[in-house]
């Protein structure tokens, strides 16, 4: 079992919901009659509405990224669970300006299933709702079968760019653009040595995968879905090297190519530890011509307690540029 | 509540008239004395359908928790009863305000809205991946049987492939990829096989209640079907990226599937 503090299993997700309202009142409210977190001031006139949603156990992600520059609204999910299409037709009637709705989600089959059904409904009502599904995560999958890789944190990224382009006053086509390309234009590769867990018991819940004393899995999911392969663990340079080896082969990047990186810690992992594999990264980089522009090191999107961290490298254009370093502010996301 | 007995196995006729789930008799051979039993024994409400599935999926919701933790993250058993509680609730306080959306009383609702009602529920409001999988199939079976009073055999084959269609399309998914339909395909063949020896049967003076016989035996399909996930490996949904690892667990889906079919099959045929 591994140790946490909570008080009853089953209401975990309800109880870090009031604290989180109640911490970021100014911000943010919650919907009457639905699991859903938008911003205070919503519908936004003359705005895109932004919508996002998964299961909870991922903070910062995704109620943290509510606010200006970023997200609309949220369909909260229970622990690693999709929320309902309900929840999502709700979120996407609540931010809607009557200037469209862009929905962004990770591909997963059960958010992939309510989402549709969600936007199906609000279709039917007239809203004018449009998806993109992200799907940078390299560790699950071939490049020849793009539709089943899965979600993983860079669909930060594309909160970031898709939330400056909305406040921008963009058309809904235009919005969904930019997401559309800084899904194509990321790639992600995560690691992780020790596993998480869903709480079901009084004081904690069971690891979801187990790694032998000295192994760790590259590659591995947002839920603790295996990955490529189970390796002897390595130093902070080494199991860098892998995944960025991965990453920079994948789309690929080139000589000459600005990127925005991502060092996203996966729950128990130190920021210490992250600044050494930013360390890396950045002369791996170096060494290829490959320029950074902007960096992001820290927790951005986790898996409860998991060890492990993973890197996201994006490729920028002039747009994409301006989109990254607009303001944002949100309860768990400050960017001025 | 009358049991089947032997007699009443001939004229074992269900009625829908309120929140009632009919079924036609199946005894081809006394198609001309089509005597009904009396409505109070005959006909089964779908509330009492749906009270039988939530008390089985609450019997089953540590087991499928479990299983669920095997290869998931252990909370399907909770999802799936707080799935059916859900549209038990939201049908009887329908029933209660006697209007349905369009306005008219639900008194003479058919079969066919009642479960297109129910899946929506299903649909709608329970999330992770059960709740569009369940909710469209109670959809797509409703759809089959638009406007029905009564089904016959033949409505159940009609209803049990939609749903399997409907939960093809929304997951898109296939026989053999250790999910619930695997547990449901083999009981739509089941109920097409009993079909078409119906129409032999229907020349020769055989008199057997094929329906109750039907019923039971795509019963024990589905049971064989759920069990048959035991050996498969996950390739769909979450738990197909633990491959080899879901081999030796029943899927938790197919086996939730299993019991909701238990249910509805056993309180029709009142077993």
């Amino acid at each position: 079992m591994l140790k946490k503090f909570i008080n009853d299993p089953r209401d975990v997700v309800e109880e870090m919901l009031e604290g989180f309202l109640a911490a970021h009142q100014k911000q943010v409210k919650r919907l009457e009659t639905s699991r859903v977190v938008v911003r205070k001031e919503v519908p936004i006139k003359d705005k895109v509405g932004l919508v996002t949603g998964g299961g909870s156990g991922h903070k910062p992600a995704f109620i943290g990224y509510v606010g200006k520059g970023l997200m609309d609204g949220v369909a909260v999910g229970d622990i690693f669970s999709s929320p309902s299409a309900e929840q999502i037709y709700d979120a996407i009637k609540a931010v809607n300006s009557g200037r469209g709705v862009l929905c962004v989600l990770g591909n997963y089959s059960g958010d992939v299933m309510n989402f549709d059904m969600a936007v199906d409904m609000a279709k039917d009502e007239g809203i004018e709702v449009e998806q993109v599904i992200i799907n940078d995560d390299d560790g699950s999958g071939s490049k020849d079968g793009m539709e089943n890789r899965r979600r993983v944190d860079g669909e930060v990224i594309v909160w970031k760019a898709v939330g400056a382009k909305a406040e921008e006053g963009a058309r809904l086509r235009a919005v969904k653009e930019v997401a559309e390309k800084v899904n194509a234009n990321t790639r992600s590769m995560g690691v992780a040595h020790s596993p998480c867990a869903v709480p079901s018991m009084p004081h904690g819940g069971e690891p979801n995968f187990t790694l032998g004393e000295n192994e760790m899995e590259i590659g591995v999911g947002h839920h603790g879905e295996p990955g490529v392969e189970k390796v002897t663990i390595k130093s902070a340079d080494k199991t860098t090297e892998i995944l960025m080896n991965k990453i920079l082969e994948d789309i690929p990047f080139a000589q000459g190519d600005e990127v925005s990186v991502l060092i996203n810690g996966l729950g128990s992992t130190s920021l210490l530890e992250l600044y050494i594999i930013y360390r890396k990264v950045a002369k791996m980089l170096k060494e290829k011509k490959i320029r950074v522009y902007t960096s992001y090191i820290g927790e951005y999107f986790t898996s409860l307690e998991m060890g492990g961290y993973s890197v996201t490298l994006t490729r920028l254009d002039d747009e994409l540029k301006r989109l990254l370093d607009a303001p944002a502010n949100s309860p768990l996301f400050v960017q001025s | 509540m009358a049991q089947l007995s032997d007699e009443s196995d001939r004229y074992y006729t269900l009625n829908a008239t309120r929140y009632t789930l009919g079924m036609q008799r199946c005894d081809l051979s006394h198609k001309k004395e089509k005597k009904l039993v009396n409505k109070e024994n005959s006909s089964i409400k779908i509330e009492e359908i749906l009270g039988n599935i939530v008390k089985k999926l609450e019997e089953k919701e540590n087991y499928l928790n479990r299983l669920d933790a095997q290869i998931g993250d252990g909370d399907h058993g909770r999802t799936i009863v707080n799935a059916f509680k859900k549209a038990q609730k939201a049908l009887l306080e329908n029933e209660s305000g006697g209007e349905d959306e369009a306005g008219s009383s639900d008194k003479n609702t058919d079969i066919g809205t009642l479960l297109k009602r129910m899946g929506r529920i299903l649909a709608f409001s329970t999330g992770a991946a059960a709740g569009p999988l369940y909710g469209t199939a109670f959809i797509e079976a409703g759809k089959a049987i638009e406007g029905k009073r009564e089904i016959s055999l033949k409505d159940w084959v009609k209803l049990t492939r939609a749903a399997e269609t409907g939960i093809i399309k929304r997951g898109r998914g296939k026989v053999g990829e250790k999910t619930m339909l695997d547990t449901l395909h083999p009981m739509v063949e089941t109920l097409k096989e009993t079909l078409a020896r119906s129409e032999v049967l229907k020349k020769s003076s055989a008199k057997t209640d094929l329906l109750k016989e039907a019923l039971l035996r795509a019963k024990e399909a589905a049971q064989k079907g759920m069990e048959s996930t035991r050996e498969m490996v996950s390739r769909r949904g979450r738990s197909s990226r633990l491959g080899e690892r879901t081999r030796g667990h029943i899927d938790p889906g197919a086996a939730s599937s299993y019991y909701i079919i238990e249910a509805i099959i056993k309180t029709c045929l009142k077993v």
